[in-house]
């Protein structure tokens, strides 16, 4: 990535390119066939749930609720092949995702700091270490899904090379591994993209590639150094919006990045 | 009119003055329609839902009006025909539809007795068992009966009145038999036939699976979509016996075989299916599908279709053509996976449950520290901090 640092109408916003358009698209592709998954797949396992009578009859049937299930499964597929062939293709080839032991220092400074035994808390850098467990664990969770999935697929095929017992094996495993993957992205993934102090309460970087500088300053300290270092700073006045961010702060807050270093914004805002 | 009076009389609003004029004429019109469709009603209603009926039945008499020329038995009311202790029985009061009957063939006006909802409570007979048989012939229950259009001596013989042994469920499936032949050859040899021939009253008979209420005259055709055959309803026929525990009991069906049909795919599809499927949105398999229907056999029958690998194999493939052996033997059928049948699938089912509710409890654990420990007190901070600016 070559120029991270954008202005958006000179002299009004700064940000950061945290996503490049391919980046987006598979997130964006991923967030659909999930979403279609979910609500194709769910009906057929709470079966005798009224509402998925129901939501089978606005679907004119279970048979056009299965096809669309298996034309999103196709969509997933497609996706993650897409990214993979994306992370292999790619120059240079990056490797900000690969779990690192500062990635284990982050995670005990983040609960220190989250039991109030540490007043600094963990300094990110590309990606935090919860960025890169949602990452990673997408991985297994599709591998799961879509291989017992093609098993239930093809159920005459797939038992010409597999033993007979794994047919009913995948079935349960896929129906509970999408209560697994369902539970999780409403729960805990959406809490930590979207709850967040910095971006609550809707953290659309994921759709527009882009965070305001501001915001990257507190959320990822350690890259934000990086790119300050290599990269000029658009001239701006000092104390105007493009670097307070669009949230309300207290004028004390109002620095300029070259005053404030990186980690002294979080400490002053954590640390009361 | 809700329009603000800053609007009125202004001329770029030239369609509110002339609303006034077609909310009045529409006005107008709807009363005038409600007011047609109101006397069409009155008028109409009761006259256009018998198309042709001239003749009412009298009032306080047996016999309604209508006779085809058949001279019947005209009886006071409580009085039955000779041969027949007559029971009062107390029964729901039923709204008088008399002229129903001309929907039914009836060459000899035995509904106009039979089918006499006024004498629903008196055309009662005792069996000699104590039970009664109800003499009278529902016909607004069984307007789409399949046989409406046979008579009633067709079945009934041609002196209905002096049969020594009247129609029982034992003796039923014989008289179905005289023309639905193949039916009743293979039915007599089903599990549900032989024990009924030995005078067990327990088993299906014809009317128990083709009619909702087992009752011969409200007989449906087979894919009639409101019918007990229809393959959105089969599961639920059978299982007005077969989900019956006392009954299971009785014959040692452990197997909980609605439920586990029910959580099938077989199942879902065909319960998760629209109230108006056509027949080809049910094309899945439902029990007569894999344990037959008039040829029926028990399941530990050597022959029957679900018997053995090799039969289960020929079952399977009538509908995935291209199933294998290995295909059988992941069936689980209505039995639930154990330590001991197919104790790869309870294990692993088991093993994955348990990882995933410790996954999801640690996921939910840990977002709901963050939201105690972290989000909570940032959230009251802002608050106070809002409230000192404001304050």
């Amino acid at each position: 990535m070559a120029q991270r640092i954008v202005v958006e109408k000179p002299g009004t916003r700064v940000f950061v390119t945290r996503f490049d358009a391919q980046q987006r698209a598979q997130h964006i592709l991923l967030i659909v066939s999930f979403f279609v998954l979910a609500i194709t797949g769910l009906p057929l396992k709470y079966s005798d749930w009224g509402i998925s009578a129901w939501w089978m009859g606005v679907w004119h049937g279970v048979d056009n609720v299965r096809a669309v299930h298996h034309y999103a499964a196709w969509l997933m597929i497609a996706t993650c092949a897409y990214h993979v062939m994306y992370v292999l293709v790619s120059r240079p080839f990056s490797t900000a995702m690969l779990p690192r032991v500062s990635d284990f220092r982050d995670f005990v400074q983040d609960l220190k700091h989250t039991f109030r035994l540490s007043k600094e808390p963990p300094q990110y850098d590309r990606f935090s270490y919860r960025n890169k467990a949602a990452y990673w664990l997408v991985y297994p969770g599709a591998a799961v899904m879509i291989i017992t999935g093609l098993i239930l697929l093809y159920p005459t095929q797939a038992t010409t090379r597999l033993p007979g017992w794994t047919l009913p094996l995948a079935l349960m495993i896929h129906s509970d591994a999408a209560i697994l993957a369902t539970g999780w992205v409403i729960c805990v993934h959406m809490y930590f993209a979207h709850f967040s102090r910095h971006s609550f309460p809707f953290d659309k970087s994921v759709l527009t590639g882009k965070v305001p500088l501001e915001r990257y300053r507190e959320e990822f300290p350690r890259e934000y150094a990086r790119i300050v270092a290599t990269e000029k700073l658009p001239s701006l006045p000092v104390g105007g919006p493009a670097v307070a961010g669009p949230t309300e702060s207290s004028p004390d807050e109002q620095a300029s990045p070259e005053e404030s270093l990186p980690g002294d914004e979080a400490a002053v805002d954590e640390g009361e | 009119m809700t329009s603000p009076p800053s609007t009125r009389g202004t001329p770029r609003h030239w369609p509110k003055r002339c609303s006034r004029t077609s909310v009045l004429a529409l006005a107008t019109g709807l009363l005038a329609l409600l007011v047609l469709t109101l006397s069409a009603w009155l008028n109409g209603g009761t006259a256009s839902a018998h198309p042709g009926n001239t003749c009412d039945p009298e009032p306080g008499h047996g016999t309604p009006g209508c006779h085809v020329g058949v001279s019947t038995t005209s009886l006071p009311p409580g009085q039955a025909p000779q041969g027949m202790d007559v029971v009062p029985r107390s029964g729901p009061a039923v709204s008088a539809e008399p002229n129903a009957v001309q929907m039914f063939e009836d060459q000899n006006d035995c509904l106009s007795c039979h089918g006499n909802p006024a004498l629903a409570t008196l055309l009662t007979r005792k069996r000699p068992d104590g039970s009664y048989i109800v003499l009278y012939v529902d016909t607004k229950g069984s307007y789409n009966s399949v046989h409406r259009y046979k008579d009633c001596t067709s079945c009934h013989g041609a002196q209905p009145h002096e049969v020594n042994t009247p129609l029982t469920k034992l003796s039923l499936s014989e008289k179905c038999g005289t023309c639905h032949e193949y039916e009743y050859r293979q039915h007599k040899k089903s599990v549900h036939g032989v024990p009924l021939q030995q005078g067990n009253t327990d088993p299906a008979t014809c009317t128990d699976c083709h009619s909702a209420t087992s009752d011969p005259h409200n007989v449906v055709r087979v894919l009639d979509p409101a019918s007990s055959t229809y393959p959105k309803n089969v599961a639920d026929t059978c299982a007005k016996c077969h989900n019956n525990p006392e009954l299971m009991d009785k014959y040692g069906i452990v197997e909980k075989v609605y439920a586990s049909y029910m959580r099938s795919f077989h199942g879902k599809a065909i319960k998760l299916a629209p109230k108006n499927s056509a027949i080809q949105q049910l094309d899945t398999a439902t029990c007569v599908n894999c344990h037959g229907a008039h040829n029926i056999t028990a399941v530990n029958d050597p022959k029957a279709p679900v018997a053995g690998k090799d039969n289960l194999l020929n079952t399977c493939r009538s509908c995935h053509r291209d199933a294998g052996p290995e295909f059988v033997k992941g069936f689980v059928g209505h039995k639930a996976v154990n330590s001991d049948f197919l104790p790869q699938v309870y294990w692993g089912g088991k093993s994955f449950r348990l990882f995933s509710q410790i996954m999801l409890g640690g996921g939910l654990l840990i977002v709901a520290s963050s939201i105690s420990l972290r989000a909570a007190p940032w959230i009251t901070r802002k608050l106070r901090h809002r409230r000192r600016k404001e304050g």
